[in-house]
């Protein structure tokens, strides 16, 4: 891979601490792509797999999934709701701590997999 | 004509919104709030309880509500007491009771729109988008140069619920859970929203603004997320089409 989730996080923790609101809407939308591509190989596997954002996140949290799976895709469903503000809305103010909420919930995912490996 | 002057109840409902607002609750300003209510007490007790029945929820004691709402109903019955009960009780996350107390003020003042107002949002609150949207046709009967502004947000719920994407029993389920997390951490609403997803159409986040830090949201949502996690039937109906969530609110200057 020739960009890692865990290089993505890093990237989203150096926009939150920058100055402007593009700054923390590129964390936000940074800090949920982290946590989207560190969950494809725990939800698929290991194996190469390219879900769409809905798809990932149903496939974690289905019925009958292990609660590790299940709070991943809770979690990520979360991030997607601010990422997607931060993408589409840029009439609606987007604050530093709404990417600090992406980023802990991606925080969250990177601990509930990495924790589950 | 000079402006009549609010009545004293008003002006302290006014200081203990105002208090009920900010990042920590100003103790010394609600005591000054009770004792201008305790006067209160020798010309208007009814209203003066109901200002107590808020200073309570401020302070979680929900005992000390509910005993100030039966004052304040014993003392001199007026739907307003129920609209105020119902907004304490709305503090302290009992969206289902604030729902029941909010129509119960209603049956009792059916053509008062500010009533009417709150019964909806209780009804929001309370994942109840049918009788919400039944109540935005009452509203608008009774005033129909005034939009009800949850109106349309109301109506689209209640159409991805007629299209089967989720179910009005599972929105409430998951309400009621999120509502159980924020009680348990006693954390205060500043507002809510209900967001449709942009690129998955029919699905929506309810966030609760909260008096918090992100870090204390990320908590709360992590609780909430490990509650839905072991319930099956969330996780069937609604799964995440329709799925609560904090955000924080703090007041503080984190806008660029």
């Amino acid at each position: 891979m020739a960009t890692t989730p865990e290089e993505l996080l890093q990237a989203a923790e150096t926009f939150v601490d920058a100055s402007t609101e593009v700054d923390w809407r590129n964390a936000a939308i940074c800090g949920y792509y982290a946590a989207f591509h560190k969950c494809i190989p725990f939800a698929y596997g290991g194996r190469t797999a390219r879900p769409g954002h809905s798809e990932l996140i149903d496939m974690l949290a289905r019925p009958h999934s292990s609660p590790a799976f299940s709070r991943a895709g809770i979690l990520l469903r979360h991030s997607k709701v601010l990422r997607e503000r931060a993408t589409y809305r840029l009439e609606v103010d987007f604050a530093r701590r709404d990417a600090h909420s992406v980023l802990s919930a991606s925080r969250q995912v990177f601990d509930i997999v990495d924790g589950a490996q | 004509m000079a402006p009549q002057p609010l009545p004293e109840a008003h002006r302290l409902a006014e200081r203990l919104a105002h208090i009920g607002a900010a990042d920590t609750i100003d103790e010394f300003a609600l005591r000054q709030v009770e004792a201008d209510a305790e006067k209160l007490m020798r010309s208007d007790a009814a209203a003066a309880n109901a200002v107590l029945v808020m200073v309570a929820a401020l302070r979680w004691d929900v005992d000390e509500m509910k005993r100030r709402h039966r004052s304040a109903i014993r003392l001199g019955d007026s739907p307003y007491t129920r609209y105020d009960y119902s907004n304490a009780l709305t503090v302290v996350g009992e969206i289902d009771a604030a729902f029941d107390v909010a129509r119960d003020g209603l049956s009792r003042a059916p053509d008062d729109l500010e009533v009417l107002y709150r019964v909806i949002v209780a009804a929001v609150l309370a994942a109840r988008f049918h009788e919400a949207r039944a109540l935005c046709d009452r509203w608008r009967k009774l005033s129909p140069q005034e939009e009800m502004p949850h109106e349309p947000t109301i109506a689209s719920l209640v159409q991805a619920i007629k299209r089967g994407v989720f179910s009005e029993a599972g929105a409430r389920k998951a309400l009621r859970m999120a509502s159980a997390v924020r009680r348990n951490a006693r954390m205060r609403i500043k507002g809510f929203s209900i967001e449709p997803s942009v690129e998955d159409p029919g699905e929506f986040a309810f966030e609760y603004a909260l008096i918090a830090s992100p870090a204390e949201t990320a908590e709360l949502n992590y609780a909430l997320a490990c509650r839905m996690a072991d319930s099956e039937d969330l996780l069937e109906d609604p799964g995440t089409r329709f799925v609560p969530m904090f955000v924080a609110r703090a007041s503080g200057g984190d806008h660029a």
